[in-house]
């Protein structure tokens, strides 16, 4: 059968009026909680999936995909403009996307991800159809010893995610990664700085953490300046892009859409570091790379463009190889299960129509989302002219809901407030968060995928230099390594940081 | 709800139990119950397993009782927190919780938990059980599994992925281990997919997984399942032997996945709920969609649920004390 074929098959499921229906509730549902910090798709679907069995199985999947990936495309809003990331991905997008807000750029910001996210989940759905197979064996040259090497890579990089002193951003890095090992030791169980709390032994939460030093400490230090003004924001300007922010965000949105591909298709880690990834690259390699971190469009283009094509590609391990890349997806494999279906890469021929259907549902549930978003970017940028004595009490509730329901618990809420705090103290001493989120994001990954790297070579660290992917990365470290020590790079970075300290 | 109330009411509903006897018939004191929602506490995150048979059971159950039963995650520290929170809920018969093989196990995992297996709960059912596939990679060129322990007796020290520390296909691991005598060393994962994913890469040449997430790959041939953990065939995979047939007789590990109360709870609740769970599992709808997520269904009554809790808190604490495993 060849590709046209195949999605003509495809386009007769998908584009069902009761699939076309399932796969808009799928997507709205995924919105909604993307939006709202600490509900996330895995609850969602874990809640609907009963609800599924009695639907066809195209119908059924078709929806369950769509809060996955629904789900990522909502979850930049409320880091766009309320600073509140939920999920790693969303607190690239913090960075530079409230910048952007706070400067009147809000609905630039919001489409912008709209867009770009649209832009990269056509490609990567493309990428889906014509090279699934071929991809598939990709995951499985991944083993702990090059997943280490990768996410140490991605460490080293994120020095890039800071634009002030090289020092104070590895120092927020190794304070992430130091917060991220509290809970049970993955190895032998051991519980490790959990004081004997019960809470503690599955980790920090992400929520608590990333909506505490983020949301919260930016309240506290809006309530600095008091009086000042009574809106978070003057101008509320365009809702749409100008012709040259068009120009702008094009090469971004390409670039991150072919790194989160990439990252997508594997399952240990790769999600997770697509969007910081190309936060990284696009600083990197930026004209004036002093732009980033405040308010630099790009930031908020590639990032995202990133963190969708990712959402894509991840369905490339599960449907050829039945490997789960996130909590959802092996939620999915039960759905596939419960339906008769045995993911594997028999589905392709076995079940043409629901694989192909699904592919072709992505792309309309894409074209959703836009159609979806756009018009609701007016309603949220209104919700930045609330005034601070009504806004901000509210921002806390909404955080203090995110925070509890994680564990239904109020140790959830404490965490909250003790990393506001931290937040708040980190910023005054000039210390900045994605380093340290990203430290706590990649921590456990690399703990993990080190110890059990030397646990099969019992023992022997050359193993990190027998493989030539892990060599090709941890040669990529080190070129990282020596251009920030090189003369030249930090003369650059310092003449950007006084020239624009404005 | 004073405590003379429950005072009053579980003598009653002693004496009514001791009177229904064995016809289900509920005493009339149960009538009333449940007049509200009931809680059902799942001590994992949303998407497991246990949490999945959680959703298909409170549905069930709701039409039964006529009162809603919601599902509420209580995950961390394996499960410790959502059990130690329902040990010392009311006993009311409006929390009830849906425990997994670490209701077992971690009182021997851990230096310290927060409930007693035997003294703070009251069983209620049994509701199903979990076989797990020994897999390997076909790279290991065994097909049976005396094939694999002549190999592993001749290169010792070969890794068995599982999906984590004091997981039942862990201790799957280390019973296989201390009976066939063999050296064979645990490589934890971090979840089911990723201990799968270990296998097919070849990371570790064998591995412990849960049926439904090994299946597809034994069933394509990327992986070969060289027997099954329970006493019966998977009915997913009727071919492939239990390991107690296969040359390890006695052998047996059942991811139990059980319906409790907090202790006190008056019997006549118990009987009634115990009843509704046994009738629903009777179902072969029920049955059918359980079979599918890779449980054996069971349904046992309270009594019998006991017998087995005694019996696999005692069976664990050997075995983890001989294999030396803690998270202490």
């Amino acid at each position: 059968m060849d590709l046209f074929q195949a999605l003509l098959t495809g386009a007769a499921t998908a584009f069902a009026p009761i699939n076309i229906l399932y796969c808009f509730i799928g997507v709205l549902l995924g919105t909604i909680v993307g939006v709202l910090p600490g509900v996330g798709p895995t609850a969602t679907v874990a809640l609907l999936l009963p609800a599924t069995f009695s639907l066809d199985p195209a119908s059924g999947i078709i929806m369950l995909a769509g809060i996955y990936y629904g789900a990522q495309y909502g979850g930049s809003t409320t880091a766009i403009l309320l600073n509140l990331p939920g999920e790693s991905s969303s607190a690239v997008t913090a960075i530079d996307g409230y910048r952007m807000a706070q400067q009147g750029r809000a609905g630039t910001a919001l489409a912008t991800a709209a867009l770009g996210s649209f832009f990269a989940g056509t490609v990567a759905t493309m990428i889906l159809a014509v090279a699934a197979p071929a991809l598939s064996q990709v995951a499985l040259q991944f083993r702990s010893v090059e997943y280490f090497s990768l996410i140490l890579l991605g460490l080293v990089t994120s020095v890039l995610l800071a634009h002030g002193s090289i020092l104070k951003a590895l120092a927020m890095i190794a304070l992430g990664v130091l917060l991220s090992l509290v809970g049970q030791d993955v190895a032998t169980g051991t519980p490790r700085f959990t004081f004997d709390l019960f809470q503690l032994y599955n980790g920090i939460d992400f929520v608590a953490v990333s909506v505490g030093v983020y949301g919260i400490s930016e309240i506290l230090r809006n309530l600095e300046n008091t009086g000042a003004r009574s809106t978070m924001v003057h101008a509320l300007s365009r809702l749409w892009l100008t012709r040259k922010e068009f120009r702008e965000i094009a090469a971004p949105v390409v670039r991150g859409t072919a790194l989160g591909s990439f990252f997508g298709i594997l399952p240990g880690g790769g999600h997770v570091l697509s969007s910081f990834a190309s936060y990284s690259l696009e600083k990197a390699i930026a004209r004036e790379p002093s732009r980033f971190g405040r308010g630099a469009i790009e930031g908020v283009a590639g990032p995202e463009s990133a963190n969708n094509a990712a959402a894509q590609t991840s369905f490339i391990p599960l449907l050829t190889l039945g490997l789960p890349a996130h909590p959802v997806m092996a939620l999915m494999i039960g759905a596939f299960i419960m339906q008769g279906i045995v993911p594997g890469p028999q589905v392709i021929s076995s079940e043409p129509q629901l694989f192909w259907g699904l592919i072709v549902s992505m792309w309309i549930g894409n074209l959703l989302l836009v159609i979806l978003n756009l018009p609701l970017i007016g309603i949220w940028v209104k919700l930045l002219s609330i005034r601070y004595d009504a806004l901000f009490p509210a921002i806390v509730a909404f955080s203090c809901i995110g925070a509890y329901s994680v564990m239904s618990s109020g140790f959830g809420v404490l965490l909250l407030a003790l990393f506001g705090v931290l937040g708040y103290v980190l910023v005054r001493f000039g210390c900045e968060l994605a380093p340290f989120i990203l430290g706590f994001v990649l921590g456990p990954l690399l703990e993990e995928h080190f110890r059990r790297a030397m646990m099969f070579s019992r023992g022997d660290p050359t193993v990190f230099l027998q493989s030539p992917i892990s060599v090709g990365f941890i040669l990529l470290s080190l070129l990282a390594l020596g251009a920030m020590m090189m003369p030249g790079f930090r003369r650059r970075r310092a003449e950007i940081f006084t020239s624009s300290d404005d | 709800m004073s405590k003379s109330t429950f005072t009053r009411r579980t003598a009653a509903g002693l004496l009514a139990a001791a009177c229904g006897g064995l016809l289900g018939v509920g005493p009339a004191l149960a009538q009333g119950y449940p007049d509200k929602e009931v809680r059902l506490v799942v001590p994992f995150s949303a998407g497991g397993s246990t949490d999945q048979l959680a959703r298909i059971l409170a549905e069930k159950l709701s039409d039964k009782l006529g009162k809603r039963v919601l599902v509420d995650n209580v995950p961390g520290a394996g499960g410790n927190i959502g059990m130690g929170m329902v040990a010392r809920a009311a006993p009311d018969g409006y929390t009830l919780i849906l425990v997994s093989s670490s209701f077992v196990v971690n009182p021997s995992l851990y230096a310290k938990t927060p409930y007693d297996p035997k003294a703070d709960f009251a069983p209620i059912s049994y509701i199903a059980s979990a076989p797990s596939f020994l897999i390997a990679n076909p790279k290991l060129g065994v097909k049976t599994f005396p094939e694999f322990l002549a190999k592993a007796k001749a290169e010792p020290g070969m890794f068995y992925a599982s999906p984590g520390i004091g997981t039942a296909q862990h201790l799957a691991g280390e019973l296989l281990k201390k009976q066939a005598q063999i050296d064979i060393e645990h490589a934890p994962f971090n979840g089911a997919g990723p201990g799968v994913t270990a296998v097919l890469s070849n990371e570790a040449p064998i591995g412990f997984a849960s049926v439904p997430s090994a299946i597809q790959h034994v069933q394509s041939g990327a992986l070969v399942a060289l027997g099954v953990t329970t006493l019966e065939p998977s009915a997913s995979a009727p071919d492939v032997p239990p390991l107690d047939k296969a040359g390890l007789p006695g052998y047996e590990v059942d991811h139990l996945q059980g319906l409790l109360a907090p202790a006190g709870t008056p019997p006549e609740v118990i009987a009634k709920l115990s009843t509704a769970v046994q009738e629903i599992m009777a179902d072969p709808q029920m049955k059918e969609r359980l079979v599918k997520l890779g449980f054996v269904p069971v349904g046992s009554t309270p009594a019998a649920f006991a017998t087995t809790i005694d019996t696999q808190v005692a069976k664990w604490k050997g075995v983890i004390s001989s294999a030396g495993i803690t998270a202490k």
